[in-house]
């Protein structure tokens, strides 16, 4: 009787428990990745918000601009309204957004003027700040990326979850790398890479404050490694859930000023 | 002008007295989540037990702030014809701007702004330099039978603009006094828009206010109907923004104007439509006899009825507006000025524009520009003289915080002319503002419309207060 070998049917099956290990594992990783990234959605998101900050740019060449805002917003950021209260040639105007960002008006006090603008607008940079439209609607993230589990890392010495973020739909970026607070589920920091996947941008989330179970971050800054400038928000004020009247998300309220 | 605004302000104003007897509401009543909150409850507690005062109050509520600017124009007009002197004219004007508001109650609000503007350098400016040369004759006979009426100068202005009180009450606002009124989504023109004069070569620097009653009922999700009751033509105004204003020679046209728009919101679109019934107002230049040209200006004042459509909304993120105005005047003049405008924000900010304009009214070819429409053209009138009009627009964010390129071009399809817009804005820090353009028109400058504008530089500096 002829022996037959069974070292290549061992190989094929340990190579069959490898991929299907290695299958398995892939998924249970990218199911981790989800999880992670919905709780970080949960951990920063509130049915509304009322809020008070400062965005201060700084240009490479060190001046700086500062612009004082009072924004609404509900469902995350499914609906916003931002009053500019500072500096005087800003004061007054107000931008409305719905739909996460697709349906636009900017309002202009000094002449009445109420204008629908297209949502391509969102690529502008925010009054000339490293932030885009894109940028600041920074919640339900798990709808707009497709996260991919890279490892653990620290953030100013804090251990978080690092999650390369693929964009679901349109965006000016080819991906996003996230850390996400193990222990709380907060974001501390994002990298933003442009489509000819260069490091572009990097937001770091300071100053975490949890206000009825939301955590905040009430200081952010954006650095632009392409420009060499830096954006900062520094949130002063800051009201989670308060009872707003989902009419303030109107043009007629957008028109009051 | 002056004493009308000052008398609606000053009506507004007492209106407002009933407000004093009712405790003034907080600007900001609400509760922070923050540390602040606990601070903030301590001393407006403190602040509740302090008595009342009314010089405190009145700071408290009332908002001020404005800017001062200066702009020097160095222009070259199409047309020299005084001797001796250069082509190139310098002018420099200085503009203070004080912009008061107070909100004594919720939903009641109060507006004024004081302006001040003084010109300096060449201030006078002569018809002759504005027109092709093909109207010298009609010109010289007219300035020889009126010398007043074809030169006149830039003078200061001291007016309040703005002054108007808006009271907000759940679905109803209603706004009363001088106050800016907007129809159209037009960037360049505004076929809609028989109220503002608007200038294509700076479409939104700020216009005058108009003088109004404006009630508006938002009745619906995104759905409102305002209704207009002008208290002026707006014919004078006109010709006060296109310095013609002498003091009245036409004598004042104070019929009222009506206007209705309906608008609202459906899906990513925003629509109107607006109907007004005005008084037009056009010189027409008569003569004593056959063989004299036509030079005596005459005004003839017409009803006139406007109904209008506009939009605006996107397709892929590709903004899409238009505009269509139909006019009767009188009993026989009828026509239609359509708008379409298109535009797009590029990433890093890039943002294009491009527009059309048809005006039915208008004429093929400069040789049909008569002397009446380029009366009425300068007086604006009438908005164009030709059929076919082409703008485009591109803005580039140089720094995003400070520096800003534009450039603007203007095309007369009908007689062929054009006029290139480039600007510059840069701002220093949040106050600052400084903003040099230049205009230069190009076509036949003895027949064509754009060369009436000339050839010409401008810096214009502002600085925002408080």
């Amino acid at each position: 009787m002829k022996k037959t070998s069974i070292a290549p049917i061992v190989a094929a099956m340990l190579a069959a428990a490898l991929l299907l290990s290695g299958g398995a594992g892939a998924g249970e990783t990218d199911k981790q990745a989800k999880k992670i990234l919905q709780k970080a959605d949960k951990a920063g998101w509130s049915k509304a918000s009322h809020m008070l900050f400062e965005q201060t740019i700084t240009t490479t060449s060190g001046s700086t601009r500062t612009f004082k805002v009072e924004s609404w917003a509900m469902n995350g950021d499914e609906k916003q309204l931002m009053r500019y209260l500072a500096p005087p040639p800003s004061k007054g105007i107000g931008v409305l957004t719905l739909e996460g960002g697709d349906n636009i008006w900017v309002y202009f006090p000094d002449s009445d003027d109420l204008r629908k603008i297209a949502s391509s607008a969102r690529n502008q940079s925010v009054e000339g700040s490293d932030f885009t439209y894109e940028d600041m609607a920074t919640t339900a993230m798990s709808k707009k990326y497709e996260p991919v589990l890279d490892g653990e890392e620290e953030v100013d010495g804090i251990p978080c979850h690092k999650l390369e973020l693929k964009p679901l739909k349109k965006s000016m970026y080819s991906k996003l790398v996230i850390w996400v607070d193990k222990s709380n589920y907060a974001a501390r920091k994002i990298e933003y890479y442009d489509k000819k996947r260069n490091h572009e941008k990097t937001l770091r989330l300071k100053d975490l404050k949890q206000v009825k179970g939301v955590w905040v971050a009430r200081e952010l800054v954006m650095e632009n490694h392409k420009r060499g400038s830096k954006t900062t928000i520094k949130v002063q004020k800051i009201k989670i859930n308060p009872d707003i009247d989902a009419g303030i998300f109107t043009t007629k309220n957008l028109t009051i000023i | 002008m002056m004493t009308k605004h000052v008398k609606t302000f000053l009506a507004a104003l007492l209106l407002s007295s009933f407000s004093l007897a009712f405790p003034p509401v907080c600007a900001a009543g609400e509760d922070w989540d923050d540390e602040g909150e606990e601070e903030e409850a301590a001393g407006q507690k403190e602040g509740a037990e302090k008595d009342f005062n009314v010089s405190q109050w009145l700071a408290s509520i009332i908002e001020w702030g404005g800017y001062y600017e200066n702009q020097l124009m160095f222009a070259k007009l199409p047309h020299n014809t005084q001797e001796g002197e250069s082509d190139w004219k310098v002018t420099d004007y200085n503009k203070l701007r004080l912009d008061l508001a107070a909100r004594p109650v919720r939903g009641f609000r109060l507006d004024v702004d004081v302006v001040f503007k003084t010109y300096h350098g060449y201030k006078s400016i002569t018809l002759p330099d504005l027109l092709p040369s093909k109207f010298d004759l009609e010109l010289s006979l007219w300035e020889a039978a009126d010398p007043a009426s074809v030169k006149w100068n830039l003078e200061n202005e001291f007016y309040l603009d703005n002054a108007c009180m808006t009271l907000t009450v759940k679905m109803l606002r209603l706004k009363v006094g001088k106050q800016q009124v907007r129809f159209g989504s037009g960037y360049f023109w505004n076929p809609t828009d028989l109220f503002n004069v608007k200038d294509l070569l700076d479409p939104t620097y700020e216009k005058k206010g108009i003088t109004a009653v404006k009630a508006q009922l938002f009745f619906a999700q995104e759905a409102q109907l305002d209704f207009y009751y002008f208290l002026e033509n707006g014919f004078e105004e006109n010709l006060e923004k296109a310095g013609f204003y002498d003091g009245g020679k036409f004598g004042l046209i104070d019929e009222p104007s009506l206007a209705v728009r309906l608008r609202k919101s459906f899906f990513r679109w925003d629509v109107a439509s607006t109907f007004i019934m005005k008084k037009d107002a056009r010189i027409v230049m008569t003569t004593y006899a056959p063989e004299i040209p036509p030079v005596i200006p005459e005004l003839i004042i017409a009803d006139r009825l406007m109904g209008g459509f506009e939009f605006s909304g996107e397709i892929k993120g590709v903004g899409l507006r238009g505009e269509v105005a139909v006019n009767r005047i009188g009993d026989q003049e009828r026509f239609i000025e359509v708008l379409g405008s298109i535009d797009y924000t590029f990433r890093h900010g890039i943002y294009v524009l491009a527009e059309y304009l048809y005006n039915s009214r208008g004429v093929s070819g400069s040789g049909n520009y008569t002397f009446d429409s380029w009366i009425n053209f300068l007086t604006q009138s009438i908005r164009y003289q030709g059929r076919h009009y082409v703008a485009a627009l591109i803005m580039v964010p140089v720094t995003r915080a400070h520096l800003e390129l534009q450039l603007s071009g203007i095309v007369n399809a009908s007689d062929g002319s054009f006029v290139l817009n480039p600007w510059l804005n840069y701002r220093w820090g949040d106050y600052v503002t400084l903003s040099i353009y230049g205009v230069f028109s190009w076509g036949d400058d003895d027949t064509d419309e754009f060369p009436a504008t000339g050839h010409g530089v401008f810096a214009r500096l502002r600085f925002a207060y408080n």
